[in-house]
């Protein structure tokens, strides 16, 4: 590997490491922050991060896609299933996310969005954290 | 290491299974005009709740970590599930909870994912630390 990949590498670990530890951690924070009458604040953050979380959701799966297309052929099943795991749970965080944000921000909205948010947070932080980490373990 | 295995195997069965009967239980008793007892209980569990899944984390952690280089593959899956499932559990559980207690109320079907991923995952990693004392 090179340089520049080398360095590639390093920073877009370090920012899914970053994204995904900011997303859990004030998915955590949240309900603490907004339940002492800062609703519209709390709301507020959320509404930044999820722009940063469009972007995220989108490279991991562009990552995990190239992750799994670099597969030698001899490849052992651990590494072909956890490839493919990571695939296609970012695939279905981007539908998941995308569905979410579109219908809360500019859609008619649907009963689900609030369980929805939930299974997109939780889902993007150990996504992003685990490929994030795997990409620093590699450069 | 025994003892303790022990120890912390029977405790994670226990716990799971009083969360999993107490959560068949609740609507049976709250039905019954005891709506703010119920809620009690719960009040209380939750703390335990709360200890439970921070040391389902770490243990099914440190079993991730152990695994030895040449373990196979249902060992790779088993450990890895439960790790990540705990994960996922304790940022579940800990959302619910300060949306419940501290925050602006609970998504509903949250604690219902939540009741049952920690009767599983807490029976399912008691048993394995029993079994493997």
């Amino acid at each position: 590997m090179n340089d520049a990949m080398t360095i590639a590498h390093k920073a877009l670990g370090a920012g899914f490491l970053t994204v995904g530890l900011a997303v859990g951690g004030y998915f955590l924070v949240f309900e603490l922050y907004a339940g002492q009458g800062n609703l519209e604040d709390a709301f507020d953050i959320w509404t930044v991060l999820n722009w940063i979380m469009a972007v995220t959701v989108i490279l991991l799966a562009l990552v995990t896609y190239a992750v799994r297309r670099a597969l030698p052929v001899d490849a052992d099943l651990w590494e072909r299933l956890t490839a493919s795991a990571r695939f296609y749970g970012s695939l279905v965080v981007l539908f998941m996310f995308f569905n979410a944000w579109f219908a809360g921000r500019w859609g008619a909205g649907h009963d689900f969005i609030p369980f929805e948010w939930i299974v997109v947070d939780v889902s993007l932080t150990i996504l992003a954290v685990n490929v994030g980490l795997r990409l620093l373990r590699k450069a | 290491m025994t003892v303790a295995r022990k120890a912390l195997g029977a405790a994670f069965v226990a716990v799971g299974l009083v969360g999993g009967a107490y959560s068949l239980v609740y609507e049976l008793y709250a039905g019954q005009g005891n709506p703010d007892h119920a809620d009690d209980i719960w009040t209380v569990f939750n703390w335990v709740m709360a200890v439970t899944v921070i040391l389902l984390a770490l243990v099914a952690y440190a079993a991730r970590r152990a695994l030895p280089a040449d373990a196979d593959l249902r060992e790779w899956l088993t450990a890895n599930v439960r790790f990540y499932a705990s994960l996922a559990l304790l940022l579940m559980f800990f959302n619910a909870w300060f949306a419940d207690r501290w925050g602006t109320g609970v998504v509903p079907f949250e604690w219902i994912v939540v009741d049952v991923g920690f009767t599983i995952l807490a029976v399912s990693t008691g048993l394995r630390l029993l079994r493997e004392a």
